[in-house]
C-alpha cells in the first residue's frame, strides 16, 4: 500500500494511534510515582464506564498496583477508594521489585485500554473501506444494467421511466437516511464511515426501487392469468408497459415503497458502527466523555 | 530531550524529475482509487445521459465511458491534493498532533523519544526540543545587545 493511500484509506491514522499509544505506555512506565498514581486514577475512571472485557480484573490489578506505589511513596491514594479485597495480601514494607511490578501492572492496564480503543478504530476503518468496495461493485453492476438496456435497444421513454424509478427510490432512501441519522452519535470520529453509508444509500435504494417496480407488476401478471392468455406475451408486452409512467403512474408509488426496503440492511450496518463508536466513547478520558 | 541533528540544507538531495514522476503517478493512482465509488457512478450517469440525449447503441456506451472516465480522472487529480496525512482527515490529524505535542512535554525514555520524533516527522509536526527551549530561555534572559 502506498503512503498516500494509507492515509486516504485511514489505516495510517490507526497505525499512528498505535505507535503513539506505545510511546505513551513507555512514558507512563518511566513516570514519577505521583504522576503514575494520578494516571492510574484516570484509568480507573476510564475502565469503570467502559465495555472492556476483563474490566473487573483490570480494575483490581490497577488498584493493587496503585496501593503498592502509594504506600512505597508514602502518600495516601485517597483518590481511589480501594476495596478491602484489592488490598488483601499486600503487606508493607515493599521492596524495589514490588515497585517495578506495580509499574508494569499499570502499564499493562493502560496497554489493554489502548489496544481496545485501537481495535475499535481499526474496525471502523475496515467497515468503511469494505463499504466503499461494495459501492464500487454495486455501481459497476448498475453500469452493466445501463449498458445492457442501451445495447438491447430499449425505447427512450422506457429508459427515462427506469431512471425516474431509480431516482425516486434514491430520494426516498436518502430521506430515510436522514431519519436514521437523527439517532447517531456524532461526537466520536467514525473515520468516514457515515459519509460512505450516505453514498451507499442512493445506489442501493435506487436499485431496490427499480427491482420492485419491475418485479411486482410482472408477478401480479403471472399470478393473475386473466390479464393475458399466454405467459410469453405477458412478459414481452409487460416490459415495455411496466416502464411507461404515463400508462402506469402507480409504479412510482411501488418504486418509493421499494426504495425503503434496504433500510433494514442499512440500519444493521449503522448499529454495528454505533457499537464501535459507543465503545470508543465509553473508554475515553472522563473529562472528554 | 534528544533531537536528531538538523540536516544542513546542502545535505538534502533535491528530488530529480525522474524521482518525482513515480510519486506523481502513484498519487494519481491513489486519487483514482479513492474516488472510485463516485467515479464508477459517474460513468453510469454519463452513459445514461448521453443515451437520453439521442445517441444510440455502442456509440452511447463508448461516449459515456469517455465522458465519465474524463470526469473520474479530473476528480482523481483533484483528490491528490487531499492525500497527505494533514489533509486526508483534518480532525484526526489535529487530535493526533495535540496528543503528540502533549506527550513531547516532559522526560521520555530515549527509545520512546526517537519514536515520537519519527512519528512527528511523519505527521508533519515540528516539536520543539528541550535544547531549543533552553536556548530560547537563555536568549530571553540575555538579550543580544
Amino acid at each position: 500500500m502506498t503512503h498516500s493511500l494509507e492515509w486516504a484509506l485511514g489505516y495510517g491514522y490507526v497505525r499512528s494511534w498505535e505507535l503513539l499509544h506505545r510511546i505513551e505506555e513507555e512514558k507512563l512506565f518511566a513516570s514519577q510515582p505521583d504522576e503514575l498514581i494520578a494516571e492510574a486514577a484516570r484509568d480507573t475512571l476510564r475502565l469503570q464506564g467502559s465495555n472492556i472485557d476483563n474490566r473487573d480484573q483490570l480494575l483490581e490489578q490497577l488498584q493493587r498496583a496503585t496501593s503498592v506505589l502509594a504506600i512505597r511513596s508514602g502518600v495516601s491514594a485517597g483518590v481511589i477508594p480501594a476495596p478491602a479485597s484489592a488490598l488483601t495480601g499486600l503487606v508493607p514494607p515493599f521492596q524495589p521489585l514490588d515497585d517495578e511490578v506495580a509499574r508494569r501492572l499499570i502499564r499493562q492496564v493502560r496497554h489493554a485500554i489502548n489496544e481496545y480503543r485501537d481495535d475499535r478504530r481499526l474496525a471502523l476503518v475496515r467497515a468503511r473501506n469494505q463499504l466503499l468496495r461494495t459501492i464500487v461493485l454495486t455501481a459497476l453492476v448498475t453500469y452493466q444494467l445501463v449498458v445492457l438496456a442501451i445495447l438491447a435497444g430499449a425505447p427512450r421513454p422506457a429508459f427515462i421511466s427506469a431512471v425516474a424509478f431509480f431516482l425516486i427510490g434514491a430520494t426516498v432512501g436518502l430521506f430515510n437516511r436522514l431519519y436514521l441519522d437523527a439517532s447517531t452519535e456524532t461526537a466520536v470520529e467514525d473515520y468516514g464511515l457515515a459519509a460512505s453509508r450516505l453514498l451507499h444509500t442512493p445506489v442501493l435504494c435506487g436499485l431496490a426501487a427499480l427491482g420492485g417496480a419491475l418485479i411486482v407488476p410482472l408477478l401480479s401478471a403471472q399470478i393473475n392469468p386473466t390479464i393475458d392468455d399466454s405467459a410469453a406475451t405477458i412478459a414481452a408486452s409487460s416490459l415495455g408497459a411496466i416502464f411507461d409512467i404515463t400508462q402506469r403512474p402507480f409504479t412510482l408509488v411501488l418504486a418509493a415503497v421499494f426504495g425503503l426496503t434496504p433500510s433494514a440492511l442499512i440500519s444493521r450496518l449503522q448499529s454495528e458502527a454505533e457499537k464501535y463508536k459507543s465503545d470508543l466513547k465509553s473508554s475515553e478520558t472522563p473529562a472528554v466523555r | 530531550m534528544e533531537t536528531e541533528p538538523a540536516a544542513e540544507p546542502a545535505d538534502v538531495p533535491a528530488p530529480t524529475p525522474a524521482a518525482r514522476e513515480p510519486i506523481g503517478r502513484s498519487n494519481l493512482m491513489t486519487g483514482l482509487i479513492v474516488t472510485a465509488p463516485v467515479g464508477s457512478l459517474v460513468i453510469s450517469v454519463a452513459t445514461g445521459a448521453i443515451f437520453i440525449l439521442g445517441v444510440d447503441g455502442v456509440r452511447a456506451v463508448v461516449a459515456g465511458l469517455i465522458v465519465g472516465g474524463l470526469v473520474w480522472l479530473v476528480m482523481g487529480v483533484a483528490a491528490t491534493s487531499f492525500l497527505q496525512c494533514d489533509r486526508a482527515n483534518r480532525s484526526i490529524h489535529k487530535e493526533l498532533t495535540t496528543r503528540l505535542e502533549a506527550m513531547s512535554a516532559g522526560p521520555l525514555p530515549a527509545a520512546a523519544e526517537r519514536q515520537l520524533y519519527a512519528l512527528a516527522q511523519e505527521l508533519h509536526v515540528s516539536l520543539s526540543s528541550d535544547e531549543e527551549h533552553r536556548r530560547l530561555i537563555t536568549q530571553l534572559q540575555n538579550p543580544p545587545r
